[in-house]
């Protein structure tokens, strides 16, 4: 167990640096001069000595791997470099509002829960009837739906029609049912039908058919044995369900004027923000790598098979 | 990431199925018969904008804004009085051409890339694909923001994005496709008569890969339309007056509680494609595994049974193969 894990850790950290790479590289090339974008922001007509602080505050009088460097140093320690358009440390910027997209992403990933687990139990223990039908139709409009549209027609039909929710913004509770909603509908439909999938598979079993002939019935079949064997397939698929639940986030943020990190991407982007850039793309793709990772070994927990693999 | 590689190889193997059989199984598919159906329909519709719809898709009217869908506007009018339908129809021709441009080019520069690491082996198998990992290890959509968002905005830089975000997946089914097909017998045979590696990748493994990398690209189709609508929606796409379909319902926003129907109208259109997409590619998807259909002969979908017992699984390892997992 301990080799399966050490040798995922391993992989994961060039992995991760390479990504930093690509990101600051990507970023640092975009046209034209930050430091004169930047000494612009603070001053109406910047003098050639405010530009060259400004250049020396964001490293550009250095090599451009001195850069690199000195951008990872900083944000191994917390210190990402000032943002062009909020006037103050990227930092903090994203500490404002990280809270606002984990509360969206932990609502979300609670429905999926709450809705995928029954609804994919539904579709097996009726497979073929009506119900398993209707499931699958519901399954296919959700993932054909863009977030963006699905997210207004809720606007439309239970905040300015029936006036329930609250349009937009972020106050409280009933301002996070919609986009919770919004970014659950994919992976919901995913994992539903993974798991009714799954079921299926396990229910042809042997020792399923034996649980049936000792007199269990469906529920009990379903808690007992289903689940727990139908987990294994559904665990795979987390990891891209995760990444679409970072992005519907950044869609659901634009569309409910959510302040998160999401809307934040987009707005550093069409702001030309390129520390704010770099930060929270770095930010994504850590979180994006830790949870395919942890989804690794979760899979390696569950599956003896495949944490053995490799040792034949 | 790396569980998914080995899915997709796995349902590239299964690829066996005979051109005529393979055809007549795709017509039997009532639900991929209906998802090709509206793509032939809503494709030749944009395709002939022009002659059906009778206004300019970007002459303003302001006598006549907001106008109710009539006999001269079917679907009525926008906040400058534009015809909507003829902005649908105009907005159809770029959101689809960008999709199946980018679907192209996603196939090539995979199916490329892929079975050059996949023959050449070495150096270039390498570079590939650590390439490759450190892709598919960034959530593609924040890739797409950042790469869109340096190139500028414009069609043609959303179209070389969404390709450079979604190459990777290509080149890793392909390699590994390639692998497999290199053992073959057949390639023996022809390095055993002096053909050069790249005759042998040109001649006698290329061919074999183009079917399944395509079916899998059509696919994918539905959410290559979602991307590109997506972006376009966050304003990478095209400015304004253009008409393409998620500009259309971004610029419908502020016209939310006034005009409703503006927003619906591109949204209801995405939507009618992804999901005509989405069902075509189902029915493909059932070619690439034959357990689903063979074990109950048309019957799988559309038809409803009343039948509580679950029958031994017959189409419950379908959607695990191919990775898209909406059956």
């Amino acid at each position: 167990m301990a080799r399966y894990f050490g040798r995922r850790l391993l992989v994961a950290v060039p992995t991760l640096l390479a990504l930093s790479f690509l990101i600051f590289a990507l970023v640092s090339s975009a046209p034209g001069d930050p430091s004169e974008e930047l000494a612009r922001r603070r001053t109406q007509d910047p003098k050639p000595a405010e530009i060259a602080e400004a250049k020396a505050e964001l490293h550009l009088d250095r090599p451009f791997l001195t850069q690199y460097g000195l951008w990872l140093k900083g944000a191994l320690t917390g210190d990402l470099g000032p943002s062009f358009a909020k006037k103050r440390p990227v930092v903090d910027e994203i500490k404002d509002r990280f809270g606002a997209t984990v509360e969206l992403a932990f609502a979300a990933l609670l429905l999926v829960v709450v809705m995928a687990v029954p609804l994919g139990v539904l579709g097996a223990m009726f497979h073929r009837h009506w119900v398993d039908q209707g499931l699958r139709v519901w399954a296919l409009l959700s993932a054909s739906i863009p977030g963006f549209f699905f997210g207004y027609l809720l606007i439309i039909e239970l905040a300015t029609r029936l006036k329930l929710l609250p349009v937009a913004g972020r106050q409280g509770l009933p301002s996070l049912i919609m986009p919770a909603i919004v970014v659950a509908a994919l992976p919901t439909a995913v994992i539903s039908r993974l798991l009714r999938a799954s079921l299926l598979e396990v229910f042809s079993d042997d020792y399923v058919r034996t649980a049936r002939s000792k007199g269990l019935n469906s529920f009990q079949i379903v808690a007992r044995h289903g689940l727990r064997n139908a987990a294994i397939p559904v665990v795979t698929y987390l990891g891209t369900v995760f990444g679409g639940l970072l992005e519907g986030v950044v869609i659901t943020e634009i569309v409910f004027a959510w302040p998160g990190v999401g809307r934040l991407t987009v707005e550093a982007i069409s702001q030309r923000d390129y520390p704010m850039i770099q930060a929270v793309v770095l930010m994504a793709g850590t979180i994006y790598l830790v949870v395919n990772l942890a989804v690794d070994m979760l899979y390696g927990v569950l599956d003896p098979r495949i944490r053995l693999e490799g040792r034949r | 990431m790396s569980t998914s590689g080995a899915v997709l190889l796995q349902a590239g193997e299964s690829f066996t199925v005979t051109r005529g059989k393979a055809f007549r199984r795709l017509v039997r598919d009532r639900t991929a018969v209906l998802g090709l159906v509206i793509i032939v329909l809503v494709g030749t519709a944009c395709l002939l904008a022009p002659l059906l719809a009778h206004h300019d898709p970007i002459a303003t009217d302001f006598s006549n804004r907001f106008a109710s869908p009539s006999r001269s506007h079917p679907l009525g009018t926008d906040n400058v009085g534009r015809d909507v339908f003829s902005r649908i129809l105009h907005g159809g021709r770029l959101s689809l051409g960008m999709a199946v441009s980018a679907t192209a080019g996603i196939t090539i520069v995979g199916l490329l890339l892929g079975l050059v690491a996949g023959i050449y082996g070495r150096l270039a198998e390498t570079v590939i694909m650590r390439t490759v990992d450190v892709l598919l290890a960034m959530p593609t959509l924040i890739l797409a923001l950042v790469i869109v968002g340096l190139l500028g905005q414009s069609l043609r830089n959303l179209v070389i994005t969404i390709i450079l975000v979604q190459w990777p997946r290509y080149a890793r089914l392909v390699r590994g496709m390639s692998l497999r097909i290199r053992e073959q017998e057949f390639v023996e045979a022809a390095r055993a008569v002096g053909a050069t590696r790249f005759r042998i990748m040109l001649r006698h493994i290329a061919p074999n890969l183009v079917g399944p990398v395509v079916v899998f690209s059509t696919i994918d189709m539905g959410s290559t339309l979602l991307a590109v609508s997506g972006l376009s929606f966050l304003g990478f796409g095209v400015g304004p007056p253009t008409p393409e379909w998620g500009a259309m319902l971004a610029e419908a926003r502020g016209f939310i509680g006034k005009a409703p129907q503006l927003l619906a109208f591109p949204g209801l259109s995405i939507t009618l494609m992804v999901l005509a997409f989405n069902l075509a590619g189902d029915g493909l998807r059932d070619l690439l595994d034959p357990r689903t259909v063979e074990s109950t002969p048309g019957l799988e979908r559309g038809r409803l049974r009343r039948r509580k017992a679950p029958s031994p699984a017959a189409g419950a390892g379908t959607s695990q193969v191919t990775g898209n997992v909406i059956s």
